[in-house]
């Protein structure tokens, strides 16, 4: 080993690889027997400190309540993936050398051949001059690619086969490195979208926004949402749930794309996904000034929650009043109704909005208003309630490496099946003379050592040879 | 009880005389092997039966609920041992490990699991389910079949003293059960990765992110991992034989534990389909 190639090498190794894997795996399984803060919430990652006081600061100076955040775990699967990618190069490396050779029988594989032979088969007396016909024309039925003169024989299987191990690691390294650059550059988020108009995909408008370091910022596409179907049935006629119409506009107001969005029917558009995620009430209220003129209009957006008296979530509306520099922090409930069965998921029957205005001194008291009633805020402005409408909450993501991925998966499981399914076989055979009189020498080669290979090859030496398939005691 | 529940019980009882008669056969050198095959594939007439009763009473294959997964999971293990049994007869021995978890399994299921019917959600209704599902179904079957070859490969290489020698003599070599364990473990790694990517795939449809750590996912991964180990430790590091037919063997609880305990031991999104909820 040169040692230049040796970090590579290293890097590449066997042993390392297994004891990789093993890492992964272990910190996979610790990922799923301790609760995980991005998965569970931080509440039940509490409960399992109160259960197990003694393990829990262990857990946590490891930390192991985000395993598959953590510098370890991150590091460890960046190791596994140099260790793919060198195991790749190496083995293409050596797998198109081969590549290159195949078929090809060196003075080197003759003199192995006729010094060292895996099998010798001695040759019936009078089948001299076609043992090697007759071993041809077995090996062509096991669909091996022949060529012999009159002493040597070289058989094989296609020679793309050798390809398959270094495709599927390679495939596998790219995996890696696809799904790592596309969680780095991975922009998503929550957006509310009320029924019947439209928002600006960018990053105010997101309720809940996950941008990763290398997200180049939202589409700024327009994001439609029309006609809320509560029980939508889609053309087969399988009931789907709560399903909107989802439009996606350019810039300039082009329609770019829209269907009725629903799980399993997100709206696409190049490397934007857009999912339906739930849906909630939403009030629109509007703010005049003491003239009665409207200042501006803005939404709410609440949610069924049948743990609620109210039968909806609180939601926070702030607004900005007659003079820009006066906020007000408003607290918004819609009373849902509710049937035996839970909370009904519309607008109520009675219409009614519960508005508290929220100050210095703390949050006034609960002012109901039905659509087209108004309360007075302390500096003199009037919130009125216009509508009680519903809004669409959606799952926008923007991940360029989904498709990519998608192509991989397909070329891994290809690469993987002919790398384990259909191995590399050579044979070669050398008639020779031997003590006994003439004798088939062969050497069987299978990438994957399947037995019953070499048993065939056994037959169809003994069948060319002109013995009887029981004999095996001459096998060398 | 309906006809169903009655096809289903009659096939516990075939798959429970089938394991009795493998055993008693291995055991008391009794002649029984080839009796106790067939009584272990008779009882795949009565499941087929019930199985093609209620998906077409429920609208949707063997895929909801535990009393639906976990039988068809001992189902697609049983016909795959026969379809193994009819290209290679030496390998009946074989059922000495398929019948026995198979009839656990379907027994397990019809006293503990609740058979109410239940119906497809708008996030299930897809055709990845299928897939994902059949892949499941393929892995869990190759998985088992390896595992019964590996427990016959270590019960023949630990008979030091022949007792079992007449049974086992009629099994291939144990250089061919070796190799045909590898085979199944090699076909089940691959359905495993095609099981996994096709659900990240439906993830990514059904809820827009195509890997979330669930449970279930971590699970099916680190079965991923420990069957890529098995492949390496043959492949590269040259284990075999012994060795690798007691990876093999250790193997199966954990691909077991990820398709069926998994979603019972955990809160997750996947127990839809072993919960209905």
């Amino acid at each position: 080993m040169s040692p230049k190639r040796s970090p590579l090498r290293r890097l590449g190794s066997r042993t390392t690889a297994i004891w990789l894997l093993a890492g992964v795996a272990a910190c996979a399984i610790l990922g799923a027997v301790v609760p995980q803060v991005s998965l569970a919430g931080s509440g039940a990652v509490a409960q399992w400190q109160a259960r197990y006081p003694l393990l829990s600061p262990v857990a946590r100076a490891l930390g192991l309540f985000d395993v598959f955040n953590s510098l370890p775990f991150l590091l460890l699967v960046a190791w596994l993936a140099l260790s793919t990618a060198a195991c790749a190069w190496e083995r293409g490396v050596a797998a198109f050398g081969a590549f290159a050779r195949a078929g090809s029988v060196s003075e080197a594989d003759v003199r192995r051949l006729r010094e060292r032979p895996q099998r010798v088969v001695p040759v019936a007396a009078g089948r001299e001059d076609e043992a090697l016909d007759a071993l041809a024309r077995s090996l062509r039925r096991m669909r091996l690619s022949v060529r012999h003169g009159p002493k040597l024989l070289s058989a094989r299987t296609g020679r793309f086969r050798l390809l398959g191990s270094p495709l599927f690691h390679a495939t596998l390294a790219l995996l890696f490195l696809v799904i790592g650059l596309g969680r780095l550059g991975r922009c998503e988020g929550v957006l509310q979208v009320p029924v019947g108009s439209t928002v600006t995909d960018s990053a105010e408008s997101y309720a809940r926004a996950n941008e990763s370091p290398l997200c180049l910022g939202h589409s700024g596409l327009g994001v439609g949402a029309s006609d809320l179907v509560f029980e939508y049935t889609d053309r087969d006629g399988v009931p789907r749930g709560a399903s909107p119409v989802v439009t996606l506009y350019a810039r300039d107001g082009r329609h770019l794309a829209g269907h009725h969005v629903y799980p399993n029917a997100p709206l696409r558009h190049g490397s934007l996904l857009v999912h339906m995620a739930g849906y909630g009430l939403a009030p629109v209220f509007s703010l005049e000034s003491t003239g009665g003129s409207v200042i501006s209009t803005a939404h709410a957006f609440v949610d069924f929650d049948a743990s609620k008296a109210s039968g909806t979530t609180p939601a926070g509306l702030e607004v900005t009043g007659a003079d820009d520099s006066v906020r007000h922090d408003l607290r918004v409930v819609v009373p849902a109704d509710r049937t035996p069965e839970g909370v009904v998921g519309r607008v109520p029957r009675d219409g009614r909005v519960e508005v508290s205005v929220a100050s210095d001194e703390g949050t006034g008291p609960p002012v109901t208003l039905r659509p087209g009633e108004a309360l007075t805020l302390p500096e003199g402005a009037r919130l009125r309630l216009v509508s009680i409408g519903y809004y669409a909450r959606l799952d926008v993501a923007d991940d360029w490496s989904v498709y990519p991925m998608y192509l991989l998966f397909a070329l891994a499981a290809a690469a993987v099946s002919a790398s384990l399914w259909m191995p590399y076989r050579t044979v070669r055979a050398l008639l020779a003379d031997g003590a006994g009189g003439p004798e088939l020498r062969a050497a069987v080669s299978d990438r994957r050592g399947d037995p019953l290979f070499a048993e065939r090859v056994e037959a169809a030496l003994r069948e060319a040879a002109g013995r009887e398939p029981a004999e095996k005691e001459e096998s060398a | 009880m309906t006809l169903e529940i009655v096809l289903m019980w009659a096939t516990v009882t075939l798959y429970a005389a089938g394991s009795v008669l493998f055993t008693v056969g291995f055991v008391f050198h009794r002649p029984l092997m080839r009796p106790a095959l067939r009584v272990s594939l008779a009882g795949l007439v009565p499941q087929t039966l019930a199985i093609a009763i209620r998906w077409a009473r429920v609208g949707h294959p063997p895929m909801l609920g535990f009393y639906e997964v976990v039988p068809s999971l001992a189902y697609a293990a049983v016909v795959l041992f026969g379809l193994i049994v009819w290209r290679r007869r030496d390998l009946e021995a074989l059922g000495l490990a398929v019948m026995p978890v198979s009839f656990l399994m379907i027994g397990g299921a019809m006293l503990v699991a609740p058979r109410a019917d239940l119906q497809l959600t708008p996030t299930l209704a897809s055709w990845w389910l299928t897939i994902h599902v059949s892949f499941a179904k393929l892995t869990y079957a190759s998985f088992l079949a390896s595992f019964a070859i590996s427990v016959v490969y270590l019960v023949r290489d630990g008979d030091r003293s022949e007792r079992w020698k007449s049974v086992l003599d009629k099994l291939p070599s144990q250089a061919v059960l070796d190799d045909l364990s590898f085979k199944f473990i090699a076909a089940g790694f691959v359905f495993l990765g095609i099981m996994i990517a096709a659900g990240a795939i439906w993830a990514n449809e059904a809820w827009g992110r195509y890997w979330g750590w669930d449970p279930v996912e971590t699970w099916s991964l680190v079965s991923w991992l420990v069957y890529a180990g098995y492949l390496h430790l043959r492949l590269t590091l040259g284990w075999r034989g012994r060795k690798a037919a007691l990876v093999a063997v250790a193997a199966l609880p954990v691909i077991l534990f990820a398709l069926v305990g998994v979603p019972l031991a955990y809160k997750s999104i996947h127990a839809a389909y072993l919960k209905g909820v």
